[in-house]
Formats: structure tokens, sequence, C-alpha cells
């Protein structure tokens, strides 16, 4: 009779392994502690990059928003008082902005046709435009001299030009602009010129407009005017065909004021007597007194825009402007530099449909990081696991399946990679949110993006988590499936 | 080799007693080419069910690689293992660990407790993977704590505990599933007088009352009396094998030789 007959052994829960892996963890608290934090340092670094690039993104998109709402009402403030440029008519023909367009038919009294063909004219500039634009340094010098587009276009009017251009294009082998030779003749001999021609008689439109809404508000200047009774000014201008409902007159009427206290603030210091006194209470000589030193005392206390105030009122041919108003005219003057030195340039608007807002650089940092992570985190539980190389045999010899003591591994990697992760997912956050405010201080702008910070949050913990258990499955895999006394003998 | 058949001399062991390991010309070699170790070198050997058999040899002879290799815990170079006739190279991954967990209790030399758990815990880590009840795991341990004189000591770690009392927690956790084969790798070698006497009293009463075959490993020459035969290993070979009864007058000599 067969004594020992040989069955399969059983197959043991998880909760046994978790059991087991918490046991292990709670005795090597240090040496597990130091892979949490290993781990926990990684997803920070990740979280951060993430967060960071959310926050900064929403934040640098609203400061944007806020310059170009000031800078439009420059913009509109300016088109009541003159006639748009050639080159910005030309642009609004491209970008097709419909209050401009109604505007600009009125003034140049084109039909439908006509504006029709004018949009399809100023887009085949836009073609070509884009075509120059897209030559690299050394075709430009090549075809164009130091011409730009439009230089060119008006350059390549004569046959000889245009021949000799053409010629150019085929010696380097450059796709001439437009495709054809017909389509580019007919662009510069009949398409430009009637071209051209409309704009001028919409900017002419546009001057006799101006005229006549200063004819209207009878010889003052337009801003002046606008600041004492907006209601009026927008009745005129909406008279001589301002497409007016785009415009938000109050909002134009304070602009103009604080434009024209800033004004003021800037002509007095041209006054010896102002600048002098100013010099003394700045302890500075007077060469260095300019309206930035200037507007920031006055912006230091509202006791030093009655000073000033009281100064503007004692000068002869100078009204004084009220504290109150110089006060508010320097804090907002201030403001708007500071917005403008955060967001010099135009934020990437398209940033906010990618993967948390990052651009072209910002992936590859969140690659690399990734990669520091993947580094850390696999030494940590290679570490980890090598070091138990003898426990992992002593539990073979007793019966242990290697299935067993790879769960037991992995659930040890995934409640490291929970706690590390974990912590360092809100202190990446964190750190994200410190940075912010120490970059953009009181303008962070942190409404609405809670959802995406939590998101990113969740994805470097997540990243964490697997990176520890997938680190973990290797050695303890490897460890597993040698005999027990082989494992033993492994350093 | 030839010397082992000479002495073994199967034909007068009891007919009532069937084989429960063999071993076939088995070879175990450490490293290769010029470093190469023959630890065991073409042993045949056959221990019977039941016997208490001790094993003895020279440090460095090859007695805990041979333990290994008939506890399924290595693979052998060369030469087969046979277990209650069973070829052990023939075992699935699961099946060898049904065996190593049920039927085999193993007292290491080196104790190979687990650092993290207390005494009670590595006792019945065995009975865990056999799937035994938490409840009934712990009763059991304490009983056989109790049995190698550890119960009050259920609680502490290995490294809270000296060598004798580790090589104890071994012994009770060698018990833990009630072994067919209990496997002793020098038991008594960190006792005092007086626990290794205990120590071997717990052998022999295994071996006696539930008919369990020990096969131990020792330079302790008390064993002698107790065993039913000493097999000889020196230099990875088997020297010779001695039933009991044929050797008690030569016992000066052999502590000579151990
Ligand atoms: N992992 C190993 N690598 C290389 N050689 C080894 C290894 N393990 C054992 N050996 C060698 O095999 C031989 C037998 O070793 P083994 O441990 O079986 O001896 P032993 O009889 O148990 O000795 P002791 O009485 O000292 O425990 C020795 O010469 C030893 O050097
Ligand atoms: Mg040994």
């Amino acid at each position: 009779m067969k004594e020992i007959v040989a069955k399969n052994q059983v197959e043991l829960g998880s909760a046994r392994c978790i059991q087991l892996a918490l046991s292990g963890i709670m005795f090597r608290l240090f040496r597990s502690s130091i892979t949490i934090v290993i781990l926990g340092l990684a997803v920070a670094f990740l979280a951060h990059m993430l967060a960071y690039s959310v926050i900064s993104g929403t934040t640098e998109r609203a400061i944007w928003a806020e310059l170009e709402a000031e800078r439009s009402l420059g913009v509109r403030l300016r088109r009541l008082e003159s006639p748009d440029a050639f080159a910005s008519l030309l642009l609004q023909f491209q970008k097709q902005d419909a209050h401009r367009l109604a505007e600009y038919s009125r003034w140049g009294a084109l039909s439908a046709s006509e504006m029709e063909q004018t949009l399809r004219r100023a887009a085949l500039v836009a073609d070509f435009e884009r075509a120059v634009q897209n030559f690299t340094n050394r075709q430009r010098a090549i075809l164009a001299g130091d011409r730009n587009a439009i230089e060119l276009l008006e350059y390549i009017v004569s046959p000889e030009a245009l021949n000799a251009f053409l010629e150019r294009c085929r010696q380097i082998e450059v796709r001439s602009p437009l495709g054809s030779r017909e389509a580019l003749e007919t662009l510069v001999t009949v398409e430009w010129p009637a071209l051209q021609e409309v704009l001028h008689r919409v900017r002419e439109g546009h001057r006799r407009a101006v005229a006549q809404l200063e004819r209207e508000l009878e010889g003052q200047r337009i801003s002046d005017a606008l600041i004492q009774t907006p209601e009026e000014v927008k009745g005129a201008a909406e008279a001589v065909g301002f497409y007016t409902a785009a415009y938000d007159f109050d909002r134009l009427a304070a602009f103009a004021r604080d434009a024209r206290h800033q004004r003021r603030v800037e002509e007095s210091i041209g006054s010896l007597r102002i600048r002098q006194s100013l010099a003394g209470r700045l302890n500075v000589p007077p060469v260095e007194i300019h309206s930035l030193r200037v507007m920031e005392w006055i912006a230091e206390n509202k006791d030093h825009a009655a000073e000033l105030d009281q100064l503007l009122g004692e000068t002869e041919g100078v009204e004084a402007i009220g504290a109150d108003n110089l006060y508010r005219v320097a804090t907002h003057f201030l403001k708007f530099r500071r917005l403008q030195s955060l967001v010099p340039i135009a934020p990437d608007l398209d940033a906010e449909d990618r993967f948390f807002g990052l651009d072209q650089s910002g992936r590859w940092l969140i690659l690399l990081a990734f990669l520091v992570c993947v580094i850390g985190v696999a030494n940590a539980m290679l570490m980890s696991v090598t070091e138990r190389f003898t426990e992992i045999a002593t539990m073979k010899c007793l019966g242990a399946m290697d299935k067993f003591i790879m769960m037991m591994f992995v659930f040890e990697a995934a409640i490291q990679g929970l706690v590390g992760g974990i912590f360092g997912a809100l202190f990446g956050v964190f750190l994200a949110w410190v940075r912010g405010v120490s970059e953009f201080g009181g303008t962070l702008v942190l409404a609405g993006v809670f959802g995406t910070v939590l998101l990113s949050a969740l994805l470097a913990l997540t990243v964490g988590i697997l990176l520890a258990v997938l680190a973990a499955v290797g050695p303890s895999f490897a460890a597993a499936r040698l005999a027990p006394m082989e494992a033993m003998r492994v350093e | 080799m030839i010397m082992t058949a000479e002495n073994e001399k199967p034909k007068q062991t009891p007919p009532d007693r069937a084989v429960i390991v063999r071993t076939l010309d088995l070879e175990k070699v450490y490293g290769s080419g010029e470093a190469a170790t023959y630890a065991l070198n073409g042993v045949d050997s056959t221990i019977m069910r039941g016997e208490l058999i001790a094993i003895m040899g020279p440090s460095g002879s090859g007695k805990s690689t041979y333990f290994n290799m008939i506890g399924a815990l290595d693979a052998p170079t060369k030469g087969r293992i046979l277990i209650d006739e069973v070829d052990v190279a023939q075992l699935s991954a699961s099946e060898l660990a049904f065996l190593r967990c049920r039927k085999i209790g193993y007292i290491f030399q080196s104790y190979n407790l687990i650092r993290y758990m207390t005494a009670l815990e590595n006792v019945t880590v065995p009975m865990t993977f056999s799937g035994t009840t938490p409840e009934d795991a712990r009763r059991r341990g304490m009983e056989l704590l109790d049995l190698v004189g550890l119960g009050d000591r259920w609680q502490h770690r290995p490294i809270e505990m000296s060598g004798g009392q580790q090589q104890r927690v071994a012994i009770a956790r060698s018990l833990a599933n009630q072994p067919q084969i209990l496997l002793a790798d020098e038991p008594t070698a960190n006792l005092d007088f007086q626990t290794g006497e205990e120590v071997l009293e717990i052998l022999r009463k295994i071996n006696q009352e539930r008919g369990v075959t020990v096969i131990c490993s020792t330079h302790d020459h008390r064993l002698l009396y107790l065993c039913n035969r000493i097999m000889w290993i020196r230099d990875g070979k088997v020297e010779r094998v001695e039933k009991r009864e044929n050797m008690t007058i030569k016992t000066g000599k052999i502590g000579g030789e151990s």
C-alpha cells in the first residue's frame, strides 16, 4: 500500500496573501518606508508635472483673455478716432470677422458680390503669404531678398520680375506659390490691384465716418466726448456706420478716462516743478523720475496719490484728477504691466483640449519623468525582492506555490505603491499649487481646474501602483521559478 | 559503490518493511569546469518505511546535499530519486509543493526560520500552505511548541531567541502537517546535553509511536543508540551502511572517526 500519494497542492486566497504581505511590510518597516518614499517621490514628480501644466495653462489663458480684453478696448477707442491701417484691413478680410465686415461693407459701399470677391481675393493673398512664410531662410533669401510677402507680391507684377522669380523657383526646386504660373500671374496683375482698390475705398469710407462723427460732436475730441456722454457718442457712431452693438460704451468711456488720467500723469512729469518735487519725495535725482517709478510710488498708498494730486492742482495749466482716480489708474497700470510680463506672448489656446495641456516639450519632460519613475521604482522593488530570496526559498521548501509567492509580492508592491502614491500625489499637487502661487500670485486661476488636477493626481497614482507591481513581478517570478535550494543560494 | 553493495545487504531487511526513499546513482555537482565540486558522486541508497536512520560523515561529505535531494528541494545533476516508488522528477510543481508541505518535514541545519514571524507564526506557515484554518493552525502550533518546550515563547521572533531555541522552533515547524518522512539535518547540533536528549526523545517517539520515517544526520553519538541503521557518507559517496545490532561494540572507533 502506498503511503505517500502526491496530489495537487491547495491554492490559497488573496486574503492570506495580503495578510502575509502586510506583516512583512510591518516587520521591515524601515526598509519598506524607503521603498514607499521612493515610490512617493516618483509619483509626486509625475503628479506635479501634470497638475502644474494644468494650473499654469489655465491661468495663462485667463490672464491672456484679460489682456486681450484690455487691448481690444484700446483698439476700439482708436478705431473711433482714426481709420484702420491698410494691413489691419487686409487681416480683417482674411479673418472674416462678421462685425468688422458689416462696417466695411457700409463704408466701402460694397455690394454682396463685391464683398464675396474681396473675401476670395484676401484668401488668395493669405495663401500667397503662407507660402512665402513657409520658405526656409535660404530659399527666402534667394527668392525674395529682403522683401516681405506683400512687397514680393508687388514686386513680381512686371512680367520680367515674375519670370525671373519662377525661374529661380525652378532652379532651387521650390513649388511656386499658388502652384501654377497662371494663378500667380492673375493674382499679381488682376486680383491684388482689385483688392487694393477695395481696401482703399473702405479705408476712405472709415475716414469719412470718423470725420462725420467729429462734426456731429461739434469739434470735441471723440474720447473727451465719450467720457462725458457715452450714450450720445454711441448713437452718433452708430449713425455713421460703426457696429456699436459689439461695443460696451460704458467700459469704453471708463477706459478712455483712465487713459486720459494716465496721459496727464505722464505729461505732468515733464513739468520741471513737479518733477523736482517728486524727486524730493522719492529720494532720487530728477532725471530718474519716469512714469513707471511714479506709478509705483502712487500705488504704494493713497496718501501718495493725494500728494501728487495736490501737486497737480497747484501747477498752472494742469488740473487735478482726484486722489482716488490717481490711485486706481496707478494700480491698474501696474497690474497690466505685471500680467503682461507674466504672459508676454499668446499662450497656446488649443492646449486646453490636449493631454493635460502639455505641449511638445512638456510631453518630453513627462516622458523623462516617467523614465525616472520606472528606474527608481524598479530599483527599489528589485532590492526589496532580492534581499528576500532566502525567505522565498524557505516558503517554497514548506510547500508554497510559485503563484502564491508572486501574489504576495504583487500585493506588497501594490500596498506600497498605494501608500506612497497617495502621499506622493498629494504632495505633487501641493507643490504645483505652491509653484503656481509663487509664480502668478493673486492672479492664479484655480476655478475649473479641480477636476483635471484630481485626474492628474489619480493618473500619477495609478502609474505608480502599476509600475511598482510590474517592477515586483520580474524579480519575484525569477525567484519563485527556481528550485527552493537554488533560490536559497542566490545572493 | 562496490562497498555499498556489500554493506547494505538488502536481503536482510525485514520483508514487512517497504522502501520509502530510494536513490539511484545520485550525483550533484556544484559549479562547472575547473571549479566543479562533486557534492554527491553516485549515491545508491534505500531507506525503509518507519525506520530511524542516522546519516554520519565528516563535515563537507555531502549530508546536507543528500537531504536536499531526497527532500525534493533541489534537482540532482544526474540520477533518480524515488519517494514511495514515484520518481520525483515526474511530479508537477503543484504535486511537489504538496509533497513538501504535507509528506516531508524538514529541520534545516541553518533553521531557515522566517525573520519577521513569531515562533508560532513560523510553526504555522506549513499549515497555512496546506489550507488549515487559522484557529486549528494556532491550536496545533501551540501544541507543537509545548512539545519542544517553547510554549511560553510563542510570540518571540527568531532574533529574540537563542540558537537552540530557534532550532526547536524549526523542529516544531517540521512536524506541522504530520509528515510521513522527517528529514533532520543535525537537529541537536546547537543544544545542550539535556535539551538534546529531549529532542532525540521527540524524534524517537515520533518514529516509534507514529511510524514516521526519520532520516537524521548528526555528529551526536547518542543517536546511535536509538537508530535502526547508520549510513556513512564520505566525499559524496556512501561508505557503508550498518545495522545498529552489528555495531554497538564498535562505538569507540566510530567516535574517533567522526
Ligand atoms: N552551493 C554550493 N556551491 C558550491 N559547492 C557547494 C555548495 N553547497 C555545498 N557545496 C559543497 O558540497 C560539499 C557538500 O556540502 P554539504 O553541505 O552537503 O556537506 P555536509 O556534509 O552537510 O557538511 P556539514 O556537516 O558541515 O553540514 C562541500 O564540499 C561543499 O563545499
Ligand atoms: Mg550539512
